[in-house]
């Protein structure tokens, strides 16, 4: 009756304390006992249909999609092996413009947030009266839904009648002619958007780091003389390099298949057709859903690559820094 | 040369209120600007230099957007898929962390750790292969199929956080119910799912805001307008032939209502536990 209890019981009643992951049936109260393994599988079963379901059948199944010449809206398929990934590489212009297009994008918006990110959560470690408010200031452009934050900064840069385009010309930070979603301008307003709603991810994952980077080191380094830079270069960034490793991997595979907010923002025009955008056109513009999952299939291939070769380096890196 | 710049010195002062001035001018402006088209009278939208305050506020663009448009059905959509997978996410993600932290079997560890690589997989490389088997399954153009999709991608951070709240729970105060006579679901009920309140609002509101948000799966997956959600709604209202500005803003305004309320509810569990995943990609 009065055994000891431990967490590893199926009730706290009863159940003998030698319980472990093969508890063998017990009669209690008249009542089976069902073994706790069997509970706890049976408690995360429903979790683990959802997301094999709904997450990683569907990546088996988009394997299978592509080597079929399947149309996206009617019920024909072919089988095709592997000519939609022939197509695709031997294409002289669509798949591997998008992967240009793709790679700038990604590189170009990771690289900026990051320092942008960076910059700013140095800025709000600071104290400083109101610190509160404008760090929520800082995370609300992270916060609001990418349909906003395209239609909003749509109509902020708005030819004639937009706000952020009059206030950058009236600052003579950029021409008054400049049209910022015309033809040889919008891929990089884009980033410029895009740099603005994604930095905060940055700014907020690094602002958790230094607050665990014990002050005394930067105090100490202070006594000694050493001013704010070279406290930031010596101290602060070297605590920092293994969660900016993470950050830019996390946010390269972010950036790499973002679609929403360039489609969005930037609609599909050739000038913005990065490869997700170029896998949604292929299949819900041509309706080609072989083809399309082809391209999806490369487009992750080629992040895998891109990201073991990056973890390579890191690694490569780290190792030569302790020698 | 070694100079003493401690970051408290006036130098340093300035950079830090000037630092604030544009964090805060950048991050709000758009926002106050969105709030402002939106009340603006018609006669000032169009006014160049544009005009950055208004004198005249008036809600005729939101009585516009809430007549001439399905902004109420495509409201409710949002709403009911919001709250399905909410609710949907919030249940298999307690039961499972509960499981986990609770029970002792062979590759719960494994378990915990495979679902979080379901965040590996980029949502236009998921949403081609999702829209086939809907399809074939019967579950395309309706909403329990869009539930079932965003209650999935809320359950690899509803599980984890919620284990770790389950986890720091005593399991003595579980048990002592248990010896008083109350069953296990009452004790978790009462004792456990009171104690671990923050993080069940924090799972609800990510979960939430993940469905509330999301363009690309209820753009594809969903094709009847009287099924559309808010931010395909919205956006079709963007490639109308004539733009309406002013409607547009009152749209976005009312669409960010339950974000900005998530994020004040949230705020403060956002920097402290920050890394266990983003809200977004």
């Amino acid at each position: 009756m009065s055994a000891p209890v431990t967490p590893q019981q199926v009730d706290g009643d009863h159940a003998p304390s030698s319980a472990t992951t093969t508890a063998p049936t017990a009669l209690v109260d008249g009542r089976r006992r069902v073994p706790q393994s069997v509970w706890g599988l049976l408690l995360v079963l429903p979790s683990a249909a959802l997301v094999v379901g709904v997450v990683m059948y569907p990546v088996i199944y988009l394997v299978r999609l592509s080597l079929f010449d399947a149309h996206a809206y009617l019920p024909r398929q072919d089988f095709v092996g592997l000519d939609n990934y022939a197509a695709a590489l031997t294409s002289t212009d669509t798949f591997w413009q998008s992967t240009w297009l793709t790679v700038v994008y990604a590189g170009a918006t990771v690289a900026l947030q990051t320092a942008l990110g960076v910059a700013v959560a140095l800025l709000l470690h600071q104290q400083f009266r109101s610190r509160g408010l404008v760090r929520m200031f800082a995370i609300l452009p992270y916060m609001i839904p990418t349909v906003v934050v395209a239609i909003v900064w749509r109509w902020l840069f708005d030819g004639r009648n937009g706000a952020a385009a009059y206030l950058l010309s009236a600052t003579s930070l950029a021409s008054a002619e400049t049209n910022w979603l015309g033809t040889g301008r919008v891929f990089t307003t884009a980033i410029l958007v895009s740099v603005w709603t994604f930095f905060p991810f940055v700014m907020l994952s690094v602002l958790a780091r230094l607050q665990s980077i014990d002050p005394i080191l930067s105090e100490a380094a202070r006594v000694d003389g050493a001013n704010a830079w070279q406290r930031f270069r010596h101290i602060i960034l070297p605590e920092l390099r293994s969660v900016l490793i993470t950050l830019v991997i996390l946010r390269v595979m972010f950036m790499f298949t973002k679609f929403d907010l360039l489609y969005l923002f930037a609609g599909s025009s050739q000038e913005t057709r990065t490869l997700p955008i170029l896998t949604f056109l292929r299949i819900f513009g041509e309706s080609r859903l072989g083809s399309g999952a082809a391209l999806a299939v490369l487009m992750f291939a080629l992040l895998l690559v891109s990201t073991t070769f990056y973890f390579w380096l890191a690694r490569r890196g780290e190792a030569e820094e302790a020698t | 040369m070694i100079r003493s710049t401690p970051f408290e010195s006036k130098g340093f002062g300035l950079v830090k209120v000037i630092g604030a001035v544009l964090i805060v001018g950048l991050c709000g402006f758009p926002l106050y600007w969105m709030v402002l088209t939106s009340v603006k009278p018609g006669s000032e939208i169009f006014s160049t230099p544009p005009q950055f305050w208004t004198t005249v506020p008036t809600l005729e663009a939101y009585a516009r957007l809430l007549s001439t448009t399905n902004f109420t059905t495509y409201l409710r959509n949002s709403l009911v898929t919001a709250g399905g997978a909410t609710a949907l996410s919030l249940f298999v993600s307690t039961i499972a962390a509960y499981g986990i932290t609770r029970f002792r079997f062979r590759g719960r560890e494994t378990f915990a750790r495979t679902i979080l690589y379901a965040y590996t997989f980029a949502p236009i490389v998921i949403v081609v292969p999702l829209y086939g088997i809907f399809r074939d399954v019967g579950l395309g153009n309706s909403r329990l199929g869009l539930i079932l999709a965003y209650g999935s991608f809320g359950v690899p951070f509803s599980l984890w956080l919620l284990r770790s709240f389950f986890a720091s729970i005593p399991i003595d105060l579980e048990e002592a119910a248990m010896v008083d006579g109350a069953n296990r679901p009452r004790a978790v009920w009462h004792i456990v799912f009171p104690l671990a309140l923050p993080g069940v609002i924090a799972v609800s509101v990510f979960t939430f805001l993940l469905a509330w948000n999301d363009y690309l799966f209820a753009k594809v997956l969903i094709t009847d307008d009287e099924l559309k959600t808010l931010p395909v709604g919205l956006h079709d209202l963007l490639n109308a032939s004539l733009l309406d500005w002013p409607m547009l803003m009152a749209g976005a305004v009312l669409i960010n209502i339950p974000v900005i309320a998530g994020f004040l509810l949230t705020q403060r569990y956002l920097i402290a536990g920050w890394g266990t995943g983003g809200v977004k990609g």
